[in-house]
């Protein structure tokens, strides 16, 4: 289990309501950490940087 | 009336721009003080935008179905002079210098821009129970919400305000308050219409899509919306096709997908009866209704949730040492957000590949989903849990359940009214489709809607 309140203050953060934050990132961490432990190497995330082409008239 | 019919009134001379729009401006000045349903109005400019689209008629520039007709925005999209807050108190005062994309193109097509709708703070939950500018109330009961982020959207169509009001849909903020309100919601595929000018959420999950009386309209707005713009990397270069479906099209050659578990595992018995009149309507006009596994949309939703409050948290890190101008419902999605690592959103976008190939192999046994919208009509204003059959749930979670994963696929989706509870409160059934596929999805819900013929005037109209 995170110490989600020495994270924050790790972070520079605070948490206003602990009691409305602190359980709901516990029932994320608890569906969603077993779900990436089987993602295999070689999956990328779907975000593509394009770089920007050289404008026609300088080429 | 519908676009289509207040399109066919006005070219037979039978009404005016000017006076659709002033029927709609005092439909909004009597109901809106009960609804709460517009944030920003614009008379002025409509009226100026009336008189031209009557004058350009006279002289034959007829510039389509929504040259002339009344609609709205929600306040989520930028208008040029006009102020634009996204439901928030950051941004009370921000008046834009330039015009979203979806507002170019709805001033192209002639629409008459009568104002701005009231939403959810920063489009970030499902209530529309704003802390800065007060709750949106439901046309077929005030004590009700009208589902959100689009709550003055799905309010202002269903109390017949306007024709039309646009919204925007991260988890399912087009066809969640389209189901509670009882009229029809179009999440367009992912890049199918430029987020050029809309004050973002989700870089990701973000959607623009109409909310109106009939699924033909929808499919008129889609239309006249979607389409390229360089300003917006992620739109689609190819434009879209005709997308209107016949007045009572056919269904035959089509599977309909029926699925066979998570959909209706918890959802409330009258939910579910009205889905499958949908479904049988579905089977009438010709379509196959085939059963379809689905695969863990629990899992789907979790990695959705990972990415929303991350990429959200991004977007209003600067903002955050400002507590007090945020409500408490978004102040702690943004502080949960802050606390993910870098390491858990990219792990999520990268399940999220995998999601989508996994659903993918879905359309090899049907051409579209048929699902419930949401579990229940719409909750009580200020609940923050609903009784689903025995169990108590979360509103927001509850609400979204049936429509988030659809967010995170990109796909095309519509909401359509199918039914309503025995409180007579309005339910949804939800259309799915393949990528880009939003004529098929069209023609399934407009087959839907010609044969239940549902009565949708609500009391509060």
């Amino acid at each position: 289990m995170k110490d989600w309140k020495a994270l924050a203050a790790a972070l520079g953060a605070t948490i206003t309501e602990p009691e409305r934050v602190i359980p709901v990132l516990e029932s994320l961490e608890a569906g969603f950490r077993p779900l990436t432990k089987n993602i295999p190497h070689d999956v990328e995330p779907p975000l593509t940087f394009r770089p920007f082409r050289k404008p026609e008239a300088d080429q | 009336m519908t676009i289509l019919q207040a399109a066919a009134a006005l070219r037979a001379g039978k009404t005016t721009s000017r006076k659709l729009t002033e029927e709609a401006f005092a439909r909004i000045r009597a109901l809106n003080p009960r609804l709460n349903a517009f944030l920003t109005l614009m008379e002025e400019t409509a009226a100026v935008q009336a008189a031209r689209a009557d004058d350009e008629l006279s002289i034959g520039i007829d510039r389509g179905p929504l040259h002339g007709i009344p609609v709205a925005v929600k306040d989520v999209f930028e208008t040029h002079g006009i102020r634009t807050t996204c439901g928030s108190k950051l941004f009370a005062s921000y008046v834009p210098e330039r015009d979203a994309a979806v507002v170019e193109k709805l001033h192209a097509a002639g629409a008459v821009l009568t104002g701005k709708t009231s939403m959810h703070e920063l489009a970030f939950g499902i209530t529309s129970n704003n802390p800065h500018f007060g709750p949106v109330r439901n046309p077929w009961n005030p004590e009700h919400i009208p589902g959100g982020s689009s709550g003055g959207s799905g309010a202002a169509v269903a109390s017949r305000m306007v024709f039309m009001a646009m919204g925007s849909d991260t988890g399912g903020s087009i066809r969640v308050p389209a189901a509670y309100c009882g009229c029809v919601g179009l999440k367009p595929t992912f890049g199918r219409v430029s987020r050029y000018g809309v004050m973002p959420l989700d870089f990701t999950l973000d959607h623009m899509g109409p909310l109106t009386r009939s699924v033909r309209d929808a499919a008129v707005v889609l239309e006249a919306i979607a389409g390229p713009d360089p300003r917006d990397e992620t739109c689609a270069a190819e434009p879209p096709g005709p997308c209107v479906p016949e007045e009572n099209p056919s269904l035959e050659g089509l599977r309909v997908g029926w699925p066979e578990n998570y959909y209706f595992d918890r959802v409330a018995p009258e939910m579910e009866q009205a889905a499958r009149q949908a479904a049988e309507a579905c089977g009438r006009a010709g379509a196959e209704i085939v059963p379809v596994r689905m695969p863990d949309l629990n899992a789907y939703n979790l990695v959705a949730r990972v990415i929303v409050q991350s990429e959200a948290a991004a977007l209003m890190e600067r903002y955050l040492d400002r507590r007090e101008l945020f409500g408490a419902d978004v102040l702690a999605l943004l502080e949960q957000g802050r606390l993910l690592s870098a390491t858990d959103y990219l792990n999520a976008q990268r399940l999220r590949r995998m999601m989508q190939r996994e659903f993918h192999g879905i359309w090899n046994h049907c051409d579209c989903l048929l699902t419930p919208c949401t579990p229940t009509g719409a909750p009580r204003l200020g609940a923050t849990t609903i009784a689903v059959g025995p169990e108590e749930e979360d509103v927001r979670l509850a609400s979204t359940r049936l429509v988030r994963a659809v967010n995170l696929l990109g796909l095309p989706a519509l909401s359509a009214p199918c039914g309503f509870t025995a409180q007579r409160l309005p339910l949804g059934i939800q259309i799915i489709g393949q990528a880009f596929e939003e004529a098929l999805v069209l023609r399934v819900g407009q087959a839907i809607e010609h044969r239940l013929q549902l009565k949708l005037k609500p009391p509060v109209a």
